[in-house]
């Protein structure tokens, strides 16, 4: 084939001498330097994944937790998220797979423990690091694995009366009928109440329920429960081609179809060792960018509107608009949807707009631009914002938030610039920074992104004008076994694909981590000590994603 | 001039029918002029009638745990608003049949409007209802003293707290009756009133975030004719809070004899009196964001202080009569 292959991918070269990042943050390690690192630590089998693009590592059950304290103690990488595959059809049980990314060019690390086929059992995490426990919760739902020494065994996204468990293969069992309660945690003393709030709520939103412990107006503590809409989009994908996943992949989160149909398309790319031409990944790149302005100005709009001041939030609304419409101009669709495929697009771009690309950004980084300062100048919209919803920064880096939020509360992390993908390889990205971790630092940040997006989609705009083969053919999945990951920076953070193949070419399992099932816990905290009429202003600050975090 | 009794009582009628009929028209042009605001052209000013119009034909649903409570506070509700019509001059003076009641009853009035809500927003249970109950029932008890004494301000000098009597001397009056220190007490009013009929920066009767509302998660539970009545009756004190504004500040226009054009050209000063006084609100409105809910407190601290230094200022330096 003639396409060229992106430099460092399909087998990298040696390793160039270890630089500062360009963000300044991080030493990183070269590749070699930390396959050296991985071999004196000794935690099992290690070999390169090179659809993941990281090391693979295998892991006895005993071993499990000090294998995952050495990968993010010495080596340093958070975990990214932790899933399960049941493997009873190649001669095994259940397997449990830690994905630990690194930042470029560091490659991060794939630790994988099949456990037994009879009553799996592995160790909590729990205690070693406190974000993984809905992780574990979903999989011992979905799996019935059992996490021993696990403080919460409460089911996660099921409801009482789902089958369980749903992702074994030979079926789940059907429904006992028994209702086990829910227990919410409860806050005691003297005029201490609860309000419940939700799932349905006053606005057309996304179910999701909020138990507040209140003592008058202020919040004590916060339960979020979720699962309202769980769609089993995971098991949808199982035996499915690998071409037809993009449509779940796509609507994970709808308001990301772009974000998640590109992590498919990658996933898969990689899984098939497929490499594209630049120039469809900076079509896909432009697609991104402009899904990220209409996505951020939306949450500029909601932040404004939740302050009361619906004037602010019809002029960001005007632009949300302008970006959507671009997006329906290139791809047919509003929310971009159905355009992204495996191996380019599924169908080719509307060009004759093209032209009118970079005013229209111009005009949308202006007005946005304006908004912000207007708002900065109202004092009734900045005593609303600032010092509201406090996420702090050893929080955000404790609990492993992402995205935006994390930015707000100072932590410089973004896949565009960490660990680049796609158009984003050589190209410079500003991640803008926040430092109070307030409602103000958060809208300060995503106003900045939305500059930044502008930017970006002009830039790959402008290289595309010499046209673009629209899609590559994608080769026949051949008989072996393949497992790819993809990662975006969705306008919510990063999001995680990844993709198991089999032996018949056709999706195994597929896991999507979307950056609101490591984030949400961050309303649970920023609430803390606040007054309960401010809740929707931390929430929309926040902005995560209800179905992302249920699938 | 006087009216004879026949008179007074025909038009003790005419003004219930102008104010009852002009209410939803407020809210309707509030919503208008936040709707052009933000670039959008808004529904017609009559929306709020047919609004009104499908409620009251709308069948009524009660919570399996709310009481007789429930039921019967939204009639009590509007009853104290109705009752209350009469104690402010609208379109003549005399006030017909004014000797009924002074201003004090009205602030009663509307205390009692207020109360039977928060109250029966507690009967059903639900956690919102009680959240709206305490922030209604706080934010009342924080304006009821400077509607007080603002009543005072204006009653003070004259030596009568009829609204009546009041508008009668600055009729009297003419210009004289514009007294500095009667802006203190404007100023303090006008505060007021964004409490009294909840409008923003204190609460936002467009909001459908349920944690944030004050009045609106009070009537949650409504619906059907029960929330016609709300609704109307949210109307109707808009304008009754403002027209007792226009009344006392501006009490020029009101008719003082009898007769069809007399009336009419009272009933057009009205009318414009409400819809100016309610578009000065409305883009007061467009220009802020909802405060953080315990800065009400600041804001009627201040109403306090305006109304009780106009109060001094008058005994001081003397006031208009």
């Amino acid at each position: 084939m003639s396409i060229p292959t992106r430099e460092g991918e399909e087998s990298p070269p040696a390793s160039p001498p270890p630089t500062l990042a360009p963000t300044g943050d991080v030493w990183r390690r070269t590749r070699a330097e930390e396959e050296d690192l991985l071999l004196r630590l000794g935690l099992g089998p290690t070999r390169w994944s090179l659809g993941e693009r990281m090391w693979w590592v295998s892991v006895h059950p005993d071993g499990w937790v000090a294998a995952c304290e050495q990968v993010t103690g010495p080596l340093g990488h958070p975990l990214s998220t932790l899933f399960a595959e049941d493997v009873q059809d190649r001669g095994g049980g259940v397997q449990v797979h830690a994905l630990f990314l690194g930042n470029d060019p560091t490659p991060g690390v794939h630790l994988c423990c099949p456990l037994g086929e009879r009553e799996p059992k592995l160790p909590s995490l729990g205690g070693t690091l406190p974000y993984v426990v809905p992780f574990e919760r979903e999989i011992a739902e979905m799996f019935g694995v059992e996490f021993e020494g696990a403080l919460d065994r409460r089911p996660l996204l099921l409801h009482e009366t789902h089958p369980r468990p749903p992702l074994r293969r030979g079926g789940p069992s059907p429904p006992s009928g028994v209702r086990a309660p829910y227990a919410f945690t409860p806050v005691e003393g003297e005029g201490v109440h609860e309000v419940a709030v939700g799932p349905v709520h006053a606005g057309v939103i996304e179910p999701g329920h909020f138990r507040f412990q209140v003592l008058g107006e202020k919040i004590l503590d916060l339960e979020t429960r979720f699962g309202y809409t769980h769609k089993g989009t995971e098991r949808l994908f199982e035996g499915q081609t690998v071409g037809r996943g993009t449509v779940w992949a796509e609507s994970v989160s709808g308001d990301m179809s772009v974000a998640g149909g590109v992590a498919y398309a990658h996933a898969v790319e990689r899984a098939l060792d497929l490499a594209l031409p630049p120039e469809v990944e900076e079509a896909r790149g432009l697609l991104l960018e402009l899904e990220r302005v209409a996505f951020l100005s939306g949450d500029v709009a909601g932040i404004s509107l939740d302050v009361g001041y619906a004037v602010g939030a019809a002029r960001a609304n005007i632009q949300r608009e302008r970006a959507y419409g671009l997006l329906q101009a290139l791809t047919g669709s509003r929310l971009g949807r159905f355009a992204v495929g495996v191996g380019g697009f599924r169908r080719p771009l509307a060009l004759e707009t093209l032209d009118q690309i970079p005013g229209i950004l111009r005009d949308i980084s202006e007005a946005i631009q304006a908004l912000f300062d207007l708002l900065l100048d109202k004092s009734s919209v900045v005593d609303r914002l600032q010092g509201t919803g406090i996420v702090p920064r050893w929080l955000a880096e404790m609990l492993h938030f992402l995205g935006p939020t994390a930015r707000a509360s100072g932590l410089r992390i973004d896949l565009r610039a960490d660990r680049p993908y796609g158009a984003y390889h050589g190209r410079e990205v500003r991640v803008p920074r926040g430092l109070a971790g307030d409602v103000l630092a958060r809208l300060t940040v995503k106003v900045q992104e939305i500059l930044e997006a502008c930017r970006l989609a002009t830039l790959f705009h402008r290289s595309l004008n010499g046209g673009v083969a629209w899609r590559v053919p994608v080769p026949a999945p051949n008989s072996s076994a393949a497992a790819g990951l993809g990662w975006v920076e969705s306008p919510r953070g990063e999001l995680l694909v990844y993709v198991q193949t089999g032996t018949d070419g056709r999706l195994q399992r597929v896991h999507v981590r979307d950056a609101s099932f490591l984030t949400w816990p961050a309303i649970e905290f920023a609430v803390r000590g606040n007054i309960v009429p401010d809740f929707p202003l931390y929430n929309k600050s926040l902005n995560l994603s209800y179905s992302g975090y249920d699938r | 001039m006087t009216f004879d009794l026949a008179e007074q009582l025909v038009l003790f009628a005419l003004q219930y029918l102008v104010v009852l009929a002009l209410g939803p028209l407020l809210l309707g042009l509030g919503r208008r002029v936040r709707a052009r605001a933000q670039g959008r052209a808004g529904a017609s000013l009559l929306q709020v009638y047919r609004d009104l119009w499908k409620l009251l034909r709308k069948d009524v649903v009660y919570s399996e745990s709310s009481s007789w409570l429930t039921r019967y506070a939204p009639g009590i509700s509007f009853a104290a608003l109705l009752a209350g019509i009469p104690l402010i001059p609208w379109l003549v003076l005399p006030t017909p049949l004014g000797y009924i009641g002074d201003l004090v009853v009205l602030v009663g009035l509307l205390a009692l409007s207020r109360f039977i809500i928060a109250l029966a927003a507690l009967d059903a249970g639900s956690a919102f209802g009680g959240m709206g109950s305490t922030r209604e029932m706080w934010m009342g008890a924080l304006a009821e003293p400077a509607f007080l004494l603002v009543i005072f301000a204006f009653g003070g000098p004259v030596g009568s707290l009829q609204a009546g009597v009041i508008a009668a001397s600055g009729v009297a009056l003419g210009l004289a009756y514009v007294h500095p220190s009667l802006l203190l007490a404007i100023v303090a009013y006008v505060l007021l009133l964004l409490v009294e009929t909840g409008r923003l920066p204190v609460d936002n009767p467009a909001t459908h975030l349920e944690l944030t509302m004050v009045h609106e998660a009070m009537v949650l539970e409504y619906s059907g004719r029960d929330l016609a009545l709300i609704e109307w009756g949210q109307g109707v004190k808009l304008a009754m809070m403002i027209g007792l504004l226009a009344a006392l500040a501006l009490p020029w226009g009101l008719a003082t004899s009898w007769g069809l054009v007399a009336l009419l050209v009272a009933v057009g000063v009205l009318a414009l009196k409400l819809a100016g006084g309610h578009y000065i609100v409305s883009i007061f409105e467009t220009r802020l964001a909802k405060w953080r809910l315990f800065r009400v407190a600041d804001l009627m601290t201040l109403a306090v202080v305006l109304a009780f230094g106009s109060l001094v200022l008058i005994y001081m330096v003397g006031g208009g009569a």
